[in-house]
C-alpha cells in the first residue's frame, strides 16, 4: 500500500489547483482521477474568470481575491493559461431590468468593483456588435478570461514538478475510517494511505461523500454552449445579458416559458484562437451531458437579438457540461462534522474557474495552518450550514438523479 | 424551426442510400432521402470510369449512369429527395437537426438509415500541410465535376484503386502524372487499372513512401525514399521529384459522426477503415431502429453498398409492419446471396471476414444489451 | 512551426507530431486526453481529418482504447442565420 500526506480526489481545474497548491507548500500529495485531468465540467465550460456575475459579498470578495493570483500563477507555469483581463458588458434588456442591474451593480461598487452603467448609445459605441435589441448595458474592465484546459493542465503539470504524484484512471470505491479519522482511501488500482482526503469531484463529490455517509447538497446544473468557427476580433470583452445574471441567481425572476425554464441567458467569449463560446443553459436534468436542439436555437435567437451579426458566422459545435450546484450559489469548503481529515472542495457552480486559484490556498491554509490568513468567515463555506437541510427533498427539488 | 415527420429518413443519396429508399419505398413506407450535394448519387456521380463487378452490378456502366438509374426508380416511387440538406445531428428520439436549402427542420423518424459513406484518410508529413498536398477524391471532385486541375505535375501516394483510377483521370484531364508510391511490396489495386497506367509509362514504386514535401508556399517537389522490410526508409535512397501537387490516395475510412451520435456501439475493423458501427444481418445497429448501409457499415465498394442499402431498406420497412416477414425474408435472401458473391476473391475475402468478425460481435454486443 | 517544414498531425489546429507526444508524456491515453492538453481536433473539421492519426500515437497498452468518441451536433459548419432563419419559430423565444 502506497502512502501519502493528502489525497486529492478529482483531476477537474479544483482538483488541480488544490494538488498544486498543497505539493508546493512541501505536503505530500497524490491526484486521484477516475479517468483523466479535465475529464468532468472543467473541460466543458465557458473561459470567463467573471467579477460581475458574483453576489456581492463574500462569492464576490473571494473572486476578487482569487483573479489577483492568475498572474503568479502563469510566472508558475511552464504553459500559456491564456489569462487576459478583457472586461465584461452585460446586455440589459428592459427597464425592469435595468432597474435590477442597478442595484446589483451598486451593491458592487460598494463592494469595491468598479461597474458603470450606459445608456444604449454608448453601449454600442463600445461594442459595435452589440447592436441588436438592448436598452444599456453594464461595463466593467476587472473581468478576464482563461483557457479553461490548459489552465487545469497548468495547475496539473507544476503539481508534478512539485512532487504530486498523478494517478490517472484510478477510480476511487470507497475511504476507510479509523477513529473518525480518514485512514486510507481504496481504489481500483490499489489502497493509499493518508490523513487527508480531499473532495474535489464537483458535481460528482455527493458520490464520495456518500463512501463515508455525508449528505453532500450538490446538483449537477446543465450548461450548454454552441461554438462558432475561428472569427476575426468579434468582441472586445465578455458579453453577458442580464437574463443571465436572473437565471444565475434569481431564477423566479425569468418568466415561465419553454426557454426560461431552460434558464437562457447569454455569455459570449472570443477564444485566443478566435472561435466564439456562446452560451447558454442552466438546466437540472441529472447527470446528462447531451446537447438539446431546443437548446440550440434558443441559445442562438437570445445571442442574435443582442449581437445581430452573428447570422453571418457558422458554428462547429456544441457541447455541455455539469456545474456543482449548491442551495446557496457557494461552494462547499473544508473540514466537515464527525470525519476528521476529509475536506470539501467542491460546488462551485458556474465559477470553479475563476475561483480555482483562491480555492487551492485556502484548502492548503486549512490543511497546514489548520487557519486561514484571509478574513472569510468560514462558517459560510462549511459543509455543516446545511446539518439542517433535507436531502431527500433536495435531490428531489433538482432532479439530481432524474 | 420546422417540424416534419416521416417512417424512414434515409441519409445520404449515394448507392447505399438510394437503394435503401427504393427498397423501403416499394413497401409503401414513407420515405425520406436527403443529402448535403446539389446532385444526387455520392461517390457515384464522380467516377465516370467503367464500373468493375458482376453484371447485377452494374459492370461496365459508368458510375455516372448507374446514378441516374437509381435516381430514377427513386423517383418514380415517389420518396421524398431533399438535396442540398445537410443533416447536422441526431437528438434523442431519432430527431434529426436539418438545414434544407437554408432553413431550419426538425426531422422525426421513426426509422433512420445511416448512408453517409466515406472521407478520404489524411496522412502526415513535413509539408502536408502545404497548398498542393490534397486528397484524391478532391482531385477527382476537380477534374470530374469542375472542370478544372488540380496541378500539373503530380505526384500520388497509394496505388489502390483510388490512386490507380484518379492517376489515370488525371492524366487524360491533361495532367502529368509524375509516379505512384506504394508503401506496400505490391500494387493495391486490380490489375487492369494498374497496366493502363503503366502502359502510359508512368511509375509505380512500391516499397516507397514520401518523406517530405518540398516548398515555401505551396508544394514545388517532393522527396521519396525506398523502405525496408520494417518499414522504415533505406538511408541513401531519398530521391526528389519536381512536382505541384500531391495526390493523398491513402484509404478511406466510414463517415460515422452521426452514428456515433445515437450512442451505438462501434468496433474497430481495419480491413473495413477504422471503427464500425455494429450491426445484424438486418443492418440494424445496437441502437433499435438505426441502420447502417454502405461504405459507413464498413468501406468497401459501390456493388455492395447497393446491396446492403437494399437490406437496410427492407428491414426498416419490415419492423415498421409494411412488409410480412415472409416477403421480407425472401428478399432479403437475394441481397445476402449477392453480397457473398461479392465479397470472394482475394480482395473480397478479407473483407467477408472482418464483416463476418462484425456480425460475431454483434451476437455478444445484443446479449449485453439484453442482460443489462 | 512554419508549414513547410512542421509535420502537423492536426492541420486546422496547426499542432505537431512533437506536441502530441508530449500530451502523451503528460499521461494523455485517448483523443479527449490528447485534445485537452493541445487543441488538436478541436478545429474546423472537428477531428474528422486528424482523428485517425492521432488514435494510431497513442499508446497501446492499458487504457480503454475503445472510448466513446465525443461525438456532437453539428457534423458539418452550420450558419447561424440558416438555424434562425424560419418563420414559425419567430417568438418562441422572446
Ligand atoms: C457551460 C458551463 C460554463 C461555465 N463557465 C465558467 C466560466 O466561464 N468561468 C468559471 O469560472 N467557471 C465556469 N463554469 C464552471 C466550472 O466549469 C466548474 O465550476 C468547474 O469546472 C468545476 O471543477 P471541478 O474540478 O470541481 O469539477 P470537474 O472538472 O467536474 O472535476 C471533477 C473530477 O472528479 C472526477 N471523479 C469523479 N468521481 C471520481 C471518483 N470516484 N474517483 C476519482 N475521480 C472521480 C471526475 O472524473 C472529474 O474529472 C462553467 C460550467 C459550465 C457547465
Ligand atoms: C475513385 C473511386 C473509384 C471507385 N470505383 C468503384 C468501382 O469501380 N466499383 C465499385 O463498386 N465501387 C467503386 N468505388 C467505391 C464506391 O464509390 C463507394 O464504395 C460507394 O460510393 C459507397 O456508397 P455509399 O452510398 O456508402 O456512400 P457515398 O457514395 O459516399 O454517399 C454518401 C452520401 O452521403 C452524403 N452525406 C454524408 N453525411 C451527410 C450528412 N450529415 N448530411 C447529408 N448528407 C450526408 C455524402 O455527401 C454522400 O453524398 C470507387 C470509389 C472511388 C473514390
Ligand atoms: S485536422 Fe484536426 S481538427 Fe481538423
Amino acid at each position: 500500500m502506497s502512502s501519502v500526506d493528502a489525497v486529492v480526489i478529482g483531476g477537474g481545474v479544483i482538483g488541480c489547483a488544490v494538488a498544486y497548491n498543497l505539493a508546493k507548500a512541501g505536503v505530500s500529495v497524490a491526484i486521484v482521477e477516475r479517468d483523466d485531468i479535465c475529464a468532468g465540467t472543467s473541460a466543458a465550460c465557458d473561459t470567463a474568470i467573471h467579477l460581475q456575475s458574483k453576489s456581492p459579498g463574500l462569492h464576490l470578495r473571494m473572486a476578487q481575491e482569487s483573479i489577483k493570483l492568475f498572474p503568479e500563477l502563469q510566472k508558475d507555469f511552464d504553459e500559456d493559461i491564456h489569462f487576459k483581463k478583457t472586461g465584461t458588458m452585460i446586455a440589459i434588456q428592459t427597464r425592469e431590468q435595468n432597474e435590477v442591474m442597478r442595484v446589483f451593480a451598486e451593491r458592487q461598487r460598494n463592494n469595491g468593483l468598479d461597474v458603470v452603467i450606459l445608456d444604449r448609445a454608448a453601449a454600442v459605441e463600445k461594442q459595435p456588435m452589440m447592436k441588436g435589441d438592448l436598452v444599456g448595458a453594464t461595463y466593467c474592465t476587472a473581468d478576464a478570461t482563461i483557457h479553461p484546459q490548459f489552465l487545469t493542465k497548468g495547475y496539473f503539470q507544476a503539481a508534478k514538478k512539485y512532487g504530486a504524484k498523478a494517478m490517472l484512471h484510478t477510480n476511487v470505491e470507497n475511504i476507510a475510517l479509523k477513529d473518525g479519522h480518514v485512514a486510507s482511501v481504496i481504489t481500483n488500482r490499489g489502497n493509499i494511505q493518508c490523513k487527508y482526503v480531499v473532495n474535489a469531484c464537483g458535481a460528482y463529490a455527493p458520490f464520495i461523500g456518500k463512501l463515508t455517509g455525508l449528505d453532500i447538497p450538490i446538483a449537477p446544473r446543465r450548461g450548454q454552449i454552441v461554438v462558432t468557427e475561428p472569427m476575426p476580433k468579434f468582441t472586445h470583452t465578455i458579453v453577458n445579458c442580464a437574463r443571465y445574471i436572473a437565471a444565475k441567481f434569481r431564477p423566479d425572476l425569468l418568466g415561465t416559458s419553454e426557454a426560461d425554464r431552460m434558464g437562457i441567458g447569454l455569455s459570449l467569449t472570443q477564444t485566443e484562437r478566435g472561435n466564439l463560446l456562446i452560451g447558454g443553459t442552466r438546466e437540472f436534468v441529472g447527470y446528462d451531458t447531451r446537447t438539446t436542439q431546443k437548446a440550440l436555437l434558443y441559445i442562438l435567437q437570445h445571442a442574435a437579438n443582442i449581437l445581430p451579426a452573428l447570422k453571418d458566422i457558422h458554428i462547429i459545435r456544441t457541447f455541455a457540461g455539469l456545474r456543482p450546484f449548491t442551495p446557496d450559489g457557494l461552494p462547499i469548503l473544508g473540514n466537515v462534522p464527525g470525519i476528521e481529515g476529509f475536506v470539501m472542495a467542491a460546488g462551485h457552480e458556474g465559477d470553479g474557474l475563476a475561483l480555482s486559484a483562491i480555492t487551492g490556498r485556502l484548502i492548503t491554509e486549512i490543511i497546514c495552518e489548520k487557519q486561514s490568513a484571509y478574513d472569510f468567515d468560514l462558517t459560510k463555506l462549511s459543509l455543516e450550514r446545511y446539518k439542517n437541510l433535507d436531502i431527500k427533498a433536495f435531490e428531489a427539488q433538482y432532479a439530481v438523479y432524474k | 424551426m420546422n417540424v416534419m415527420e416521416t417512417d424512414i429518413a434515409v441519409i445520404g443519396a449515394g448507392p447505399a442510400g438510394l437503394s435503401a429508399a427504393i427498397q423501403a419505398a416499394r413497401s409503401g413506407a414513407k420515405v425520406l432521402l436527403l443529402d448535403e450535394n446539389k446532385a444526387p448519387g455520392g461517390q457515384l456521380f464522380k467516377q465516370i470510369h467503367k464500373f468493375f463487378g458482376s453484371k447485377e452490378h452494374h459492370a461496365g456502366v459508368r458510375g455516372f449512369n448507374i446514378g441516374q438509374e437509381l435516381l430514377k426508380e427513386v423517383q418514380r416511387l415517389g420518396v421524398t429527395v431533399m438535396l442540398d440538406t445537410v443533416v447536422y445531428g441526431i437528438y434523442e428520439g431519432l430527431a434529426l437537426g436539418v438545414v434544407h436549402q437554408d432553413n431550419h427542420y426538425s426531422i422525426k423518424a421513426k426509422r433512420v438509415i445511416l448512408a453517409t459513406g466515406g472521407q478520404e484518410n489524411y496522412m502526415a508529413f513535413p509539408g502536408s500541410a502545404l497548398p498542393g498536398v490534397m486528397g484524391a477524391g478532391a482531385a477527382q471532385t476537380m477534374i470530374n465535376v469542375h472542370r478544372v486541375l488540380p496541378g500539373n505535375k503530380i505526384l500520388m501516394i497509394g496505388s489502390g484503386n483510388v490512386g490507380l483510377i484518379v492517376s489515370y483521370q488525371l492524366m487524360q484531364a491533361g495532367a502529368e502524372v509524375a509516379a505512384l508510391v506504394e508503401a506496400m511490396p505490391q500494387i493495391g489495386g486490380y490489375g487492369v487499372h494498374a497496366a493502363k497506367i503503366r502502359r502510359a509509362g508512368v511509375p509505380i514504386h512500391t516499397s516507397h513512401t514520401i518523406l517530405r514535401a518540398l516548398g515555401e508556399k505551396e508544394v514545388e517537389g517532393a522527396v521519396i525514399a525506398r523502405l525496408d522490410q520494417n518499414m522504415r526508409p533505406v538511408a541513401g535512397s531519398e530521391r526528389e521529384l519536381s512536382v505541384d501537387t500531391i495526390c493523398l490516395a491513402v484509404g478511406l475510412n466510414p463517415m460515422t459522426e452521426l452514428a456515433w451520435m445515437t450512442g451505438c456501439q462501434f468496433e474497430a475493423v481495419p480491413a473495413l477503415g477504422g471503427p464500425i458501427p455494429l450491426h445484424d444481418h438486418n443492418m440494424q445497429t445496437t441502437i433499435n431502429g438505426v441502420y447502417v448501409a454502405g461504405d459507413i457499415a464498413g468501406v468497401e465498394e459501390a456493388s455492395s453498398a447497393m446491396e446492403e442499402g437494399n437490406l437496410a431498406g427492407i428491414a426498416a420497412a419490415e419492423s415498421l409492419g409494411c412488409l410480412r416477414s415472409d416477403e421480407a425474408n425472401a428478399q432479403k435472401d437475394i441481397y445476402l446471396n449477392r453480397l457473398m458473391a461479392l465479397r470472394t476473391g482475394p480482395f473480397g475475402e478479407k473483407r467477408r471476414l472482418a464483416k463476418e468478425h462484425l456480425l460475431e460481435a454483434m451476437k455478444h454486443a445484443s446479449a449485453d444489451r439484453v442482460s443489462s | 512551426m512554419e508549414a513547410n517544414t512542421a509535420k502537423f498531425i492536426c492541420r486546422c489546429q496547426e499542432i505537431t507530431e512533437e506536441e502530441i507526444y508530449k500530451a502523451i508524456e503528460d499521461g494523455a491515453t485517448t483523443i479527449k486526453g490528447i485534445k485537452d492538453r493541445t487543441e488538436a481536433t478541436m478545429g474546423l473539421c472537428q477531428g474528422r481529418t486528424c482523428r485517425r492519426l492521432i488514435e494510431r500515437m497513442l499508446p497501446a497498452s492499458g487504457e480503454p482504447s475503445r472510448e466513446r468518441y465525443s461525438c456532437r451536433p453539428p457534423v458539418r459548419t452550420v450558419k447561424i442565420g440558416d438555424l434562425l432563419k424560419d418563420e414559425s419559430s419567430k417568438g418562441e423565444f422572446e
